[in-house]
């Protein structure tokens, strides 16, 4: 990289890593896998940043290695077995139990295949449309909003069941 | 599309609950810096006989990372008496591929340069073995250096870890040496045709700590005494981890002790975790 393209990475960095992180802590459940994921996302990036540069935008290159990084992490622990995604503690106080709910239903998210938790995420975290997701993702619209619409269903069911007990 | 205002309850609950989850998490900093090859430190490939003169002052390039010791300790404090493990610990299966012929030489050279490095495994090093790996002896005189030293950046090495299987980072203990090795290959992977030495550009985070640390303590007792290895009561000389099978720093690396007795360990914040099958 020249000067000017360090200066750029740079500046992409100290921009975007925060949103980076927060996705990657949503897509694993963990924070330390989260930091790997972006730490792998930003050296992948600053190695392709003339391509990335160039692309949409960054910030859209870095979503997508990103998220491909944390499909190839899960299959990963699937193949070996060892599925971990335990939320990490977190030590915020909670006077009016919404947060206490709201973890829950998080906790719930991360329990959901891979796929739909990926979706779920980038459809009301990132706020990305859903041919954004597909194109991000190599599948069709439709899978998404099937995808989407099943995991919906699967957390609605298991805060219904939370619920009654 | 997924229009934001015409949610339903339960989807702006989900966004908000997201939303909140992800704010409470401490964002680390990172460093671009970190990223990015330092400039002007070296240029291009460049075969050995500039690693070899490296030598001279690897030993003295040696710095600590938070937490770890931050004295190296002589090669020559290594016990005499270790030997090659004689059992393997798997705790999953090994993957079935086999290794792509770049990462089995690889394998072969930096575990042959630790071994030879190390005065108590260097009886064990195959030289023509070694010299096979390269395509002809000058090349392998300008790589290998002195006792294996060319392929470490000059600088004595008890430990490696390579992830992409072409750049290597070393340590000697739990303390990473400043120099990574990126090696180049000939077309079928076989041989060692070129090594460039930089500036090591990884930064390791908390999570890392558990891998350099815990297998640094294989070769440098801690204050608390030694971590036993799953199996037996072998004392490692010198290790080398490669191929993680996850994006965990922590979890899914192949590792090759002393050169031999390759197995499959899975490691966590608490240790090396492991069943025996012989």
């Amino acid at each position: 990289l020249d000067r000017e393209e360090e200066s750029e990475f740079a500046a992409f960095v100290h921009a975007r890593s925060a949103v980076l992180y927060r996705t990657a802590v949503l897509l694993t459940g963990s924070r330390d896998a989260a930091d790997d994921l972006v730490q792998g996302t930003l050296e992948r990036v600053c190695r392709h940043w003339r391509r990335a540069r160039v692309a949409d935008s960054p910030e859209a290159y870095a979503r997508r290695v990103l998220v491909n990084l944390a499909n190839d992490r899960w299959r990963g622990l699937r193949r070996r077995r060892e599925v971990v995604l335990e939320l990490d503690p977190t030590e915020t106080a909670d006077p009016f139990g919404t947060l206490h709910e709201r973890d829950a239903l998080v906790r719930e998210l991360h329990r959901l295949p891979q796929g739909m938790r990926t979706v779920l995420v980038l459809r009301y975290f990132e706020d990305l449309a859903d041919e954004s997701i597909a194109d991000l993702l190599g599948i069709t619209p439709a899978t998404v909003r099937s995808q989407a619409a099943r995991g919906l269903a699967k957390l609605r069911e298991e805060v219904r069941r939370a619920s009654v007990r | 599309v997924h229009p934001s205002a015409e949610q339903e309850p339960f989807e702006g609950e989900l966004a908000l609950a997201m939303t909140e989850y992800a704010d409470r998490q401490p964002v680390p900093v990172y460093d671009p810096s970190a990223f990015t090859p330092q400039r002007g430190r070296h240029d291009g490939w460049a075969l050995a006989a500039s690693v070899t003169a490296l030598a001279a002052i690897g030993a003295g390039l040696l710095w600590a990372f938070s937490g770890s010791p931050s004295t190296p300790v002589s090669p020559a404090t290594h016990p005499p008496t270790a030997k090659p493990p004689t059992a393997t610990a798997r705790a999953t299966p090994p993957p079935t591929k086999a290794d792509p012929p770049q990462l089995t030489t690889l394998r072969a050279l930096v575990t042959a340069a630790l071994r030879d490095q190390a005065p108590a495994t260097r009886p064990t090093v195959d030289l023509a073995a070694v010299r096979r790996l390269f395509p002809d002896s000058q090349t392998y005189q300008q790589v290998w250096g002195a006792h294996g030293d060319g392929v470490s950046c000059g600088a004595n090495a008890d430990g490696a870890v390579s992830a992409d299987g072409t750049t290597v980072l070393f340590f000697h203990g739990s303390d990473q040496l400043p120099q990574q090795a990126s090696f180049r290959f000939s077309a079928d992977g076989t041989k060692l045709v070129g090594v460039r030495c930089a500036p090591a550009a990884a930064r390791l985070s908390p999570h890392d700590l558990t891998l350099f640390s815990f297998l640094g303590a294989q070769v440098e007792a801690p204050p608390g005494g030694r971590v036993a290895m799953p199996c037996g009561q072998h004392t490692s000389t010198t290790w080398f981890a490669f191929d993680p099978g996850t994006e965990s720093a922590t979890q899914g690396w192949q590792i090759t002790l002393d050169g031999t007795g390759e197995s499959w360990f899975s490691l966590t914040p608490q240790g090396i975790s492991g069943t025996c099958d012989s």
